[in-house]
C-alpha cells in the first residue's frame, strides 16, 4: 500500500492527466515519424538501385 | 435522421461493390486486386482489416473501464506491423511476382514444399476465422438492436447481406475501396465525436477531474504496467504474420507502396486510437452506470451526438465490422477455391470459371456462419480473442521464421503449427491456468517444435527457397547460365 501511495504521489500531472498518459500520444507521433523517415530512406535507396539497373 | 445516415452508408458500400465487379477479369484481380493497389487505398485496407467490432465496441469499453493507458497496446500492434512490412512483405511480394501466390497457404505450401501444410493451414483458417465472422455478426446486430430496436435476427441478416453482396461481386477490389470509405467513415465518425463528448463532460480538464474522482487510476495507470506489457506482448506476437493482414501485401503495387501503405495505416490507426480512448473515458463520466462497457459507443451515438453525427458513429461501427468480415470471407473463400480445389485437388479451370467458382465459394462461406450468429453462444466477445490466440499460435512462427531461416522444413512447420494451436486450445479449455495468457505457452511450444522438427529432417530444395532468399535465386541463375556448374 505504501509503495502504491508513493507511486501515485510521484505521478506528475498536466491538465489533469498523468504525464505517462500524455506520453502515449507523444510516442505514437514519434513512432510514425521515425517509421516514415526510415522507410522513405529505404524507398529512395531501392528506387535509385532500380534506376541504376535499368540504366 | 441517424438511420438515414446509416442507410446511406450501406447503399454506398453496395454501390462500390457493384461498380468494382467490372474490374475483375481473373482470379488475381478477384483475390489480390491484380496486385495494383496504391499506398492510400492499401493503407486504408490494412487499417480497416485491423479494426473490427473489437475496436469500435470492445476497445471503447476497455477505455471506459481502464482510462487512457490502454492505448499503449497500439504500439505493440504497430511493432508487429513493422516486422511484417520490412521483413515479410518483400518476400511475399516476390512470391506473388514469381509464382502468382494469392493466399497464406500458397506461401506456406511453396516455402515448405508441402501440400499437407497447405491443407492444415486451410483447416485452421476455416475453423478459427469462421468463428470470428459469427462474433462480428453478433456484435453488429447488437449495435443495431440497441440503437434502433432492430430485432437481432434482422440485424444479422442485413449486415450479412451487405458484406456478402459486395465481396462476392467485387472481390478484393470491392473490399479495398469499401475499406477506404469505411476507414474515412470510421476515423471521421469517431474523431468528430471527440470534441462534442469532451465538451459535454465539461471540457478536457473537467473530464479528467471527474474521471479522477470516479477512480484516480483512470487518469494515471488504469491497467497495471505488468498486465499492460503482458497483453501488449501477446498482441505483438499474435499479429506477426496474421493472415488477413499479411495477405494484403500481395495486393499492393510494390515494396515501396507496401511500406508507405503501412505508414498511412498507422495514421488512420492513431486517429482512431485517440478517438476511441476519448469516447470511452467520456462515456464513463457521462454514463457511469452502463449495464456493460460495450454499450459506451452506441449510447454516445444515440444520447449525446446530434442525429447526423450519431448516425455517422453507428455507421463507423458497422464499417469496422464489415471491413473485417469481408476480408475474412474472401480469405476463407480463396482457401477453399484456390488452395484446396485448384492447388491440392488440381482442378484447372478457365480464368472466368475460376473467378465464378471463387464467387460461389465465397457466397457459401458467407452464408454458413449466419445460423450460428442467430443462435449466439454466450461470451461472444471472447470468441475474437480466442480465435486470435489460436491463429497466432499456429501461424506466427512458421510464417516469420520460414522467411528468414532457410533450414526450416515442412515437418518442423507442421509440428510447430499443430503443437502451437493444440497447446493454445488446451490452455484455453483448462481456463488459462496460473492466469497465464495461452500465448506464453503456445508460442514456446510452437518454436520448439519448429526448430527441433526442422533440424532432424532433410532441408527443403533450393528451388523452394529461391522465391524467398536472394542468394538462392542468384545461385540458381548462375547454375542455369553455366551448364555443369554447381555451387556448394
Amino acid at each position: 500500500m505504501a509503495d502504491q501511495a508513493k507511486g501515485k504521489k510521484a505521478e506528475s500531472m498536466f491538465l489533469g492527466l498523468a504525464i505517462s498518459d500524455w506520453m502515449i500520444w507523444v510516442v505514437m507521433i514519434l513512432f510514425i515519424l521515425v517509421y516514415f523517415v526510415v522507410t522513405e530512406r529505404m524507398n529512395s535507396r531501392e528506387e535509385a538501385a532500380e534506376e541504376r539497373s535499368e540504366g | 435522421m441517424a438511420i438515414a445516415v446509416l442507410i446511406l452508408y450501406l447503399l454506398a458500400v453496395i454501390g462500390i461493390g457493384f461498380y468494382m465487379r467490372r474490374r475483375v477479369h481473373n482470379e488475381k484481380d478477384y483475390l489480390a486486386a491484380g496486385g495494383k493497389l496504391g499506398a492510400l487505398v492499401g493503407g486504408a485496407t490494412l487499417a480497416a482489416t485491423q479494426m473490427s467490432a473489437g475496436t469500435a465496441i470492445g476497445s471503447v469499453g476497455f477505455h471506459y473501464n481502464l482510462g487512457y493507458n490502454y492505448s499503449w497496446i497500439w504500439l505493440f500492434i504497430w511493432a508487429s506491423w513493422v516486422i511484417m512490412a520490412l521483413v515479410m512483405a518483400p518476400k511475399m511480394k516476390a512470391l506473388f511476382n514469381s509464382h502468382g501466390a494469392l493466399t497464406i497457404p500458397d506461401l506456406l505450401g511453396t516455402r515448405y514444399e508441402s501440400k499437407v501444410i497447405r491443407v492444415i493451414a486451410v483447416i485452421i483458417l476455416l475453423f478459427a476465422f469462421g468463428l470470428t465472422i459469427v462474433a462480428e455478426l453478433v456484435g453488429g446486430s447488437y449495435v443495431l438492436n440497441v440503437a434502433f430496436g432492430v430485432p437481432e435476427t434482422a440485424g444479422v441478416l442485413i449486415i450479412a447481406a451487405v458484406f456478402i453482396f459486395y465481396t462476392v461481386l467485387g472481390g478484393l477490389f470491392a473490399i479495398a475501396y469499401t475499406d477506404l470509405l469505411q476507414m474515412l467513415v470510421f476515423a471521421f465518425g469517431f474523431a468528430i465525436a471527440v470534441p462534442i463528448v469532451v465538451s459535454r463532460a465539461g471540457g478536457f480538464v473537467a473530464l479528467n477531474e471527474k474521471l479522477a474522482s470516479v477512480d484516480p487510476s483512470l487518469v494515471t495507470i488504469g491497467m497495471p504496467l505488468t498486465t499492460l506489457f503482458a497483453v501488449g506482448f501477446s498482441f505483438f506476437v499474435l499479429l506477426i504474420g496474421y493472415p488477413i493482414i499479411a495477405i494484403r501485401f500481395y495486393s499492393m503495387r510494390d515494396n515501396v507502396t507496401i511500406r508507405r501503405a503501412v505508414g498511412i495505416s498507422f495514421i488512420f490507426q492513431m486517429i482512431i486510437a485517440v478517438s476511441v480512448a476519448f469516447v470511452g473515458v467520456s462515456a464513463r463520466v457521462l454514463y457511469p452506470n452502463l449495464e456493460t462497457p460495450d454499450l459506451s459507443s452506441p449510447t454516445i451515438a444515440m444520447e449525446v451526438l446530434p442525429p447526423i453525427l450519431g448516425g455517422l458513429l453507428l455507421a463507423a461501427i458497422l464499417a469496422a465490422i464489415q471491413s473485417t468480415v469481408s476480408a475474412v470471407l474472401l480469405m476463407l473463400g480463396s482457401a477453399v477455391s484456390h488452395d484446396i480445389i485448384k492447388q491440392v485437388i488440381g482442378i484447372e479451370l478457365s480464368e472466368r470459371a475460376q473467378v465464378n467458382l471463387t464467387r460461389a465459394v465465397v457466397l457459401v462461406m458467407g452464408i454458413i456462419p449466419i445460423p450460428f450468429a442467430l443462435n449466439p453462444l454466450p461470451l461472444i466477445q471472447q470468441i475474437w480473442i480466442n480465435a486470435a490466440v489460436l491463429i497466432g499460435s499456429a501461424f506466427a512462427v512458421v510464417t516469420l521464421f520460414g522467411l528468414i531461416w532457410k533450414r526450416a522444413t515442412a515437418v518442423g512447420a507442421i509440428v510447430s503449427m499443430v503443437g502451437g494451436i493444440g497447446t493454445a486450445a488446451a490452455w484455453l479449455l483448462l481456463g488459462n491456468p496460473f492466469g497465464l495468457n495461452p500465448v506464453y505457452v503456445s508460442i514456446p511450444v510452437s518454436l520448439l517444435g519448429f526448430f527441433l522438427g526442422s533440424l532432424v529432417t532433410k532441408p527443403v530444395s533450393r528451388e523452394a527457397l529461391a522465391p524467398f532468399f536472394r542468394d538462392e535465386r542468384e545461385r540458381l541463375t548462375t547454375e542455369a547460365a553455366v551448364p555443369g556448374y554447381r555451387q556448394p
